[in-house]
């Protein structure tokens, strides 16, 4: 009984992930047809609400000024979470570390989640000018306050036991963390990771449809990130790239969503995987 | 409080040492000497009045119900906490706290290797001084396995394998053995009777398993208040010797004097 | 036209005196080139809205070097929100935008201290547009009617002005705000009409895509005629860099020549600036709106801002409740930096 036990671990893995794969895409099929289905018969004009297949001649069309589009939004979602992870985590500890500074930061830091990004974003390049600085802040505004809670929530949930270990060990704080706590505290602050990766993608959107790149006479050229097509592609009546560029953001965020489901799962197997020894 | 008069001493059990009557076998020198300390949280005494002496190579059992203050003893024998009154005189000691205080998520080599790594050793070395310790409590082939995965019993281990790796001579044990099944405790015992009868270290063992007591110490101290607690009145414990053993260490006391004995135990506990 | 009639000594001082003032006014901002490369003034315009149509002039002075030999460096910035290039421009992140008449008025107003210099469109953008199931042609047609605009205070004041001109009365028709999305709730049904929408841009692409819109200029309703979009500077600006903003306006207006002779000479960087651009409609729009680039009257130069229409509109808003003095339109522009203007006295405009 054992050993069956054993060999079989690795498919029922295998089997478990190939079914969470497919699931949502079988969903997406019957939705996707639905809607082609709904958009066709009912003669909808496409400018109001294009079908599907309206939507992937766009990308095909289109896929040019699209992928360039996705390029520039993920630099900045990437950008952004960089810099978000790295604010968040040291501020996560610090909160960790000090109850006072918790007692007397926290609400201000719930307090700048309540901005909403259509006012805080055009504030940003009244503050900061136009460019990429204003579109990195508004991204690692929105983005790292999740990983702030989670790195908190993460060593806090560390065992008091080993807390005690270390005391007696005479461990510096230094130490602590770099021993212990970081590695500890690592899953919990991969799932603010993941919280954080999808505010950053909202975040990017709006931070680059409110500020595209300049053109000079040295250089004519400007681009936009996946927001920016979105907001010209409305007045010109392109409905059909307008949301040809929301998939993609959303297949973006999905994306990193499921990247770092994935450095999850790895770094913390689950108790109840069957990879774990009986 | 004292021990029946008409019981014989029994005689001697299977797997005994030549016992020693009398003057103790040698012991070393004095890890740890406490005088009338006293300690507590919130303005209040959670102990008091505890005079305790141990040295190098003698293992000390304090027996006591739940909640009577026994981790707060073990906190102020290791230094975590400060005493209220009285002093405390001891060598730096190894804390093994009640639920092993293990990491999880890392390996059984990791875990064991932290108290050389707050120490300053490189990892490399760290490991492999692990890895030693850790073959010599039997764990060597799974020194790589993440202590998630491990058993109960394997993880006592290694919780005994850092504490033994600090190096410190005094060691402070709570519970070590309280999350183990029954099998699984009796070989722990035999484990730790051997490491640390030839480690020459100086033990303070708390636990509710008075078996467990007789087995692994020399003394047997019951922590208890030294009055009945009238209603609404707090009196903190104290510790209160138990009665002399009359079997020897490592006896399984399977006879009537270890009956004798644990019943006298149970009537201190209940007094 | 007036040249003709003139001596030909009068022409020759007025030649003069433009040479003299060309000269001293370049000579404190740049160093004549003697061999070497000239140092360029550096300026940023930020638009009101993403590259259009309407930008052609400015475009095709970057793309046809009229900028460089004008002695600047021009960085054309889209804008990061549609309704806050006067906040950039107060905030100092731009030299220049590019803002409407109304939105002047009203920062004016509120004690702002900036100034249009250059028209880039003589006329109203702004239009009604209807669908053929629900055409909206006239004043009167407003009865009974669902409108959709983009929630501007003003204008929900044209549509007052209209209902009045066409004595509809305002409790028959409904308003909707529909932000800056006019179009697809029109085609949706949702609205009968939009009001907001610009008659050169998103009407056009409406016709183009065969919708078979109604389109109403406001100044055909009963709305004063003003400048839809203007080039706008702080008053700083103005005082303190006249030399700059002279170049500047001036080079706008070769590439406005430039754009009237060519259109594709504005077409071609405008796509390039914004990729997303269909270029069908861009060269419709700009067809449609060459018509009301220039001035009516020839003598007076592209850009130029006339101060007794913008006195009645100013009239018109204080008489809406829009603005408390309909005295701030005096010193809201100034003509003097157009092409061939600023000669002599400061006009008192």
């Amino acid at each position: 009984m054992a050993s069956t036990h054993v060999s079989s671990a690795a498919s029922i893995t295998g089997r478990r992930r190939t079914r969470s794969v497919l699931a949502p895409l079988a969903l997406l099929l019957v939705l996707g047809a639905a809607w082609e289905a709904f958009a066709r018969l009912r003669d909808i004009d496409p400018i109001i609400l294009p079908a599907p297949s309206d939507v992937a001649s766009s990308m095909w069309t289109d896929r040019s000024l699209l992928l360039e589009g996705l390029g520039r939004t993920t630099s900045i979602v990437l950008g952004g979470i960089l810099i978000a992870a790295i604010l968040g985590i040291a501020l996560g500890a610090a909160l960790h570390r000090s109850p006072t500074a918790r007692r007397a930061v926290e609400p201000l830091l719930v307090g700048s989640q309540a901005v909403p990004i259509p006012v805080l974003a055009p504030l940003l390049v009244i503050w900061l000018g136009f460019g990429l600085t204003p579109q990195l802040v508004l991204v690692v505004i929105v983005a790292f306050f999740p990983v702030a809670v989670a790195t908190r929530d993460a060593l806090a949930g560390l065992s008091p036991e080993t807390d005690l270990v270390l005391r007696n060990l005479g461990a510096t704080g230094s130490q602590r963390l770099r021993l212990v706590e970081l590695r500890g505290a690592l899953p919990g602050i991969v799932t603010g990771l993941r919280l954080a990766v999808v505010f950053a993608v909202i975040g990017a959107v709006f931070a680059d449809s409110t500020g595209s790149s300049a053109t000079t006479a040295a250089d004519p050229t400007s681009s936009g990130g996946l927001g920016r097509i979105v907001q010209d592609a409305i007045p010109q009546l392109a409905t059909d790239r307008a949301f040809a560029a929301i998939a993609l953001l959303a297949a973006l965020a999905l994306l990193l969503f499921w990247s770092l489901g994935a450095a999850e799962r790895r770094l913390d197997p689950s108790p109840h995987s069957p990879l774990r020894t009986p | 409080m004292s021990v029946r008069d008409d019981i014989p001493p029994p005689p001697a059990a299977k797997n005994a040492r030549p016992s020693t009557d009398g003057p103790a076998r040698d012991l070393g020198p004095t890890l740890l000497r406490a005088t009338g300390a006293a300690a507590g949280f919130g303005g209040r005494d959670v102990i008091a009045g505890i005079d305790l002496e141990v040295r190098a190579g003698e293992t000390v059992a304090i027996v006591g119900r739940s909640g009577c203050g026994k981790t707060t003893l073990l906190h102020l024998l290791a230094g975590l906490t400060l005493p209220s009154a009285g002093s405390i005189d001891a060598e730096p000691a190894a804390l093994m706290p009640q639920r092993d205080g293990l990491m999880p998520w890392a390996t059984a080599r990791d875990n064991a290797a932290l108290p050389l790594r707050v120490a300053g050793i490189p990892r490399r070395e760290a490991h492999r001084l692990a890895d030693g310790q850790l073959a010599a409590l039997g764990l060597g082939h799974a020194a790589g396995r993440r202590v998630a995965a491990l058993s109960g019993g394997m993880r006592q281990r290694v919780a005994l394998a850092r504490t033994l790796l600090t190096g410190r001579k005094l060691l402070l044990l709570d519970e070590p053995l309280a999350a183990v099944d029954a099998l699984t405790r009796s070989e722990l015992h035999e484990l730790l009777l051997r490491h640390l009868a030839t480690g020459g270290h100086g033990a303070v063992l708390v636990t509710h398993d008075l078996d467990e007591a007789v087995r692994l110490a020399d003394r047997v101290l019951v922590l208890r208040p030294t009055r009945e607690l009238p209603a609404n009145q707090h009196v903190p414990s104290t510790l209160h010797p138990g009665p002399t053993l009359t079997g020897k260490v490592g006896d399984r006391l399977e006879h009537r004097g270890g009956d004798v004995l644990r019943l006298a135990l149970l009537t201190e506990l209940a007094a | 036209m007036i040249l003709l009639r003139t001596s030909s000594r009068t022409l020759a001082t007025f030649a003069l005196c433009g040479a003299l003032t060309t000269a001293v006014a370049s000579c404190g901002e740049m160093e004549e080139p003697v061999g070497g490369v000239k140092t360029r003034d550096a300026v940023t315009l930020v638009l009101d809205y993403f590259p259009n149509a309407n930008h052609a002039a400015i475009y095709a002075a970057q793309a046809s070097g009229a900028f460089e030999r004008a002695g600047l460096d021009v960085t054309i910035q889209p804008p990061n929100d549609a309704s806050t290039p006067l906040k950039v421009l107060e905030a100092g992140q731009a030299d220049f935008v590019v803002s409407y008449e109304p939105e002047i008025l009203l920062a004016r107003d509120k004690g702002a201290k900036i100034q249009g210099v250059q028209a880039l469109v003589q006329s109203p953008l702004t239009s009604v547009v209807s669908l053929p199931k629900n055409p909206v042609r006239t004043a009167a047609d407003f009865k009974g009617t669902t409108i959709g605009t983009s929630g501007l205070a003003y204008q929900a004041a044209y549509l007052e002005t209209i209902l009045a001109e066409g004595q509809v009365d305002p409790k028959s028709v409904k308003r909707v705000d529909l932000g800056f999305n006019l179009t697809q709730p029109l085609i949706a049904s949702r609205v009968d009409a939009s009001l907001g929408a610009f008659w050169n841009y998103e009407a056009i692409e409406l016709e183009r895509q065969k919708k078979k819109p109604i389109t109403v200029k406001v100044e055909d309703l009963g709305v004063p005629t003003y400048n839809e979009l203007v080039l706008t500077a702080t008053e700083d600006t103005v005082a303190k860099r006249g030399p700059v903003v002279r170049r500047f306006v001036q080079a706008i207006g070769f590439g406005a020549k430039a754009v009237q002779e060519n259109p594709a000479a504005g077409i071609d960087p405008i796509m390039a600036a914004s990729k997303g651009l269909d270029r069908g409609l861009q060269e419709a729009s700009l067809k449609a709106t060459l018509p009301v680039m220039f001035p009516e009257d020839d003598a007076h130069p592209f850009g130029w801002m006339d101060t007794t229409a913008w006195a009645n509109y100013a009239r018109w808003m204080e008489s809406k409740d829009l603005i408390t003095n309909s005295r701030v339109a005096a010193r809201a522009i100034t003509n003097e930096y157009l092409a061939g203007e600023g000669v002599g006295d400061k006009t008192d405009s």
